[in-house]
Formats: structure tokens, sequence, C-alpha cells
């Protein structure tokens, strides 16, 4: 049923697919993302951010289909879709990270270090499954 | 689709899919538009806990239906879906003919009949005579560690299903935040006619060989009982430690979900 050929890039797809769902839900539960609101020290989400948080919700939950789509077939048939995801997640990464620079008092860690999991994770797939496009660093 | 060329099952299951999914976007993502479409159902808590555990069912025969789409027909899966939604058809009726008719709002068990023949067709027009032929091995595999995985789902929808006539309330009493009334024992009652559907199809499974089908029914289900589960617990909003039971049932199903799929899928 997998066809995605390499196991390491099976896991690793696997548990970034486990994490877009739980934020998905996250985000798509007025209260649950109330509470993350509330454990990142932001104040409180009125009504229209909780609508863009719902938004978000969706998108972590087609990210989650994408993710499982790529499973179940060859990886030489989802190459630009690796390539996309890798930049997504570096681009989260990297506005994860000023969001922490620039944080006045306590960071909320959690975003960061999940952003940068993931960006590491998706790089080592795309050089596991021979997706890298022109040249590159070669050791991640 | 379905592998089959027979429309007539094909535009069956598209019924089917069509109102599964309905059922399991509403449920899961919008869980008052129901509340506000049924006077009987109260706003509070306690609906909304039932009604997103409802859609994460659904989403479960829907994604049955999504494989059978794509690897053909399946008997196990209709062993599960034709008495699950028989149940439901008299669920909806029990619970629309006992209220006022003021307060009766017909649609669900109507849709609910119609998805109950439906999959009838669907089957007997698919799949032929209903017939329980055996298995090489018991589950229908060598494997071990599927084996006990098996053995210990179909004993815990059985032990579910005791605690229930034991105690039709244990389920609402054991779980902090829920609140006893009507319409939650209601639904507590149907959490019970899931366990026999369940039952159902894993017996059939332990005689004529596990189902690839239902292994993924259960692992979207209990994948996304997991995530809401851990939502739950980083919210901060589970009271006095939870469901400890539930807790366990929910990590068990995720765990033996994932040892289903993943021995499994390499041969379908």
């Amino acid at each position: 049923m997998i066809k995605l050929e390499d196991k390491v890039s099976v896991v690793i797809i696997c548990v970034i697919t486990f994490m877009a769902i739980f934020y998905s839900f996250m985000f798509l539960s007025d209260n649950f993302a109330a509470a993350f609101m509330e454990r990142s020290g932001s104040p409180a989400p009125n009504e229209t951010t909780l609508f863009w948080m719902g938004s978000w919700g969706f998108i972590y939950l087609s990210l989650a289909v994408g993710n499982i789509i790529s499973l179940l077939v060859p990886a030489s048939e989802s190459r630009t879709y690796f390539r996309a995801m890798t930049f997504l997640a570096f681009v989260s990464f990297l506005r994860a990270l000023g969001n922490a620079i620039i944080a006045e008092g306590d960071v909320f860690l959690p975003p960061l270090i999940a952003s940068f999991i993931v960006a590491v994770a998706f790089s080592v797939v795309l050089s596991r499954t021979k997706s890298r496009a022109g040249a590159h660093f070669g050791w991640l | 689709m379905f592998k089959t060329d027979d429309k007539v099952v094909q535009i069956c299951l598209a019924i089917s899919y069509a109102i599964l999914a309905m059922y399991a976007f509403i449920n899961f993502f919008n869980p008052a538009y129901i509340i506000d479409q049924y006077p009987s159902l109260e706003s509070n808590d306690t609906t909304i806990f039932f009604l997103i555990w409802y859609g994460m069912m659904n989403f479960g025969a829907v994604a049955g239906l999504v494989y059978m789409g794509y690897k053909g027909l399946d008997r196990a899966y209709f062993a599960y879906a034709i008495p699950l939604s028989l149940l439901f058809v008299w669920w909806g009726y029990s619970g629309q003919a006992s209220l006022e008719a003021d307060e009766q709002r017909w649609a669900a068990t109507i849709l609910f009949a119609v998805n109950f023949l439906a999959l009838v067709i669907a089957r007997i027009r698919g799949l032929g005579a209903f017939n329980f032929d055996k298995a090489d091995t018991s589950w229908g595999t060598d494997d071990k560690i599927v084996k006990v995985v098996l053995y210990l789902a179909i004993i815990g929808q059985v032990v579910f299903i005791i605690q229930y006539f034991v105690n039709p309330a244990g389920f609402i009493e054991q779980t902090p935040g829920l609140e006893m009334s009507d319409t939650a024992q209601r639904f507590a009652d149907g959490l019970m006619y899931f366990a026999v559907a369940w039952t159902i199809t894993l017996l059939y499974q332990f005689r004529c060989g596990y189902s690839m089908t239902m292994i993924v029914t259960g692992l979207v289900i209990s994948v996304m009982f997991f995530a809401m589960m851990l939502n739950f617990q980083a919210s901060g909003v589970v009271e006095d430690g939870g469901n400890a039971q539930l807790t366990a049932v929910v990590i068990g199903n995720f765990v033996g979900s994932l040892i289903l799929f993943f021995r499994l899928q390499s041969q379908h």
C-alpha cells in the first residue's frame, strides 16, 4: 500500500503528518486555539483571530492529506511536492526564528522547535528520495 | 471505481459516501450547526463532545469507502456498515419518536435509512450472496502479533458492550466534564452501537480473514482520537485527570492500529 521506497522517509512523513493533524485540530477548535494562544503568552483571541486560526487548521489538514498521498505513490511522483514542502517548512522556521528573536520577555519555544524539526526532516526526505534539484550542500 | 462496472453499486456507495461525509464534516467541524437544528439538543460541552466523537467515527467510515473505491468491495466493511447503519436508523427513529411533535426533526433518520438501503443494495449487487467462507487460519494470517492485536480488539469491544449493559450511565459518570441528561445518555447508547458493529466485523474477520479496509478505517479513527486526546490534554480542559479507561483505550487503539497497518500494508 505504501509505495514510497525509502523507509526512513516513510517514518519521517508519518511523524510530520501526525504533527500536522495535531495542529490542525488545535486550530480548528476554538477552545483548543484559545488555550494555545494562552500558552504562547498572546492576548486572548477574538472572533477574527479564531476565524483565521481555523483557516490555518484546514491548511494543516490539507498538508496532512498531501503527506499521506505522498506515502501512497513512488518518490518520483512526489518530487515537486517534497521540494515545495521543504521550502515551506524552511520559510516557516525562519519566521518562527524571527519572531523568537524580536519577542519581548519569555519566548514560547514549541513552534520554533517544531518548525525547525519539520524543516530538517523534509530536507532529509528530499535528499533520501533524490528529489533535490540543482546544487546543494549534500550533507543534509 | 470499486473495481466494478455496476453503476448501481457505484451510485449507492456514492450516496452512502455523501451522507457519511456530510455528517462527518458537520459533526466534527461545526457541531453548533447540528445543535441549532435540533431543539432537543442542549448546547453544552457534553453534546459537542459526542457530536465530535460521532464525526470522527464517520470519517473512519468515509476512509473505508475511499479505500474500497481504489481496492474493490470488501465484505468485512459491509459487515460493519450495514448493522451500524441499521442500528442508527433505530437510534434516530426512537429518539425522535420520544419527543414532542414540535421538537421532532426527521432529516437525520431519513438519511440514515437511505444510507442503510444504499449499503444493502451495493452489498447484494456487488458481492452476491451472504457467505462466511472460512480462511485457512484464524484472521487469515500467520502473523502472531497481528493476531494478538486483533484478539485484544475484539475483547475490548466485548468488554465495552458488557460494561454498557451493566451500567449504561457508566461512561458519562466516569468521564469528568460530561453532564448526564436524556440526550447525553442517548449519545452514550450510540457508542455501544459502534462497539456492536465493530464486534460483528471483527468476528467476521476472525473467520474469513482480516480486512485491510477495516484496518484503514480503524487507523483513521484511532489517529483522529489520539490527536484529539492530546489536544484535550494540552489545552488543560481535562478535569480530574479525565477518564483513565478512555485514555488507555485511545492510546491502545492508536498503537494497535499502527501495528496492524504497518505489518500488513506491504501485502496490499
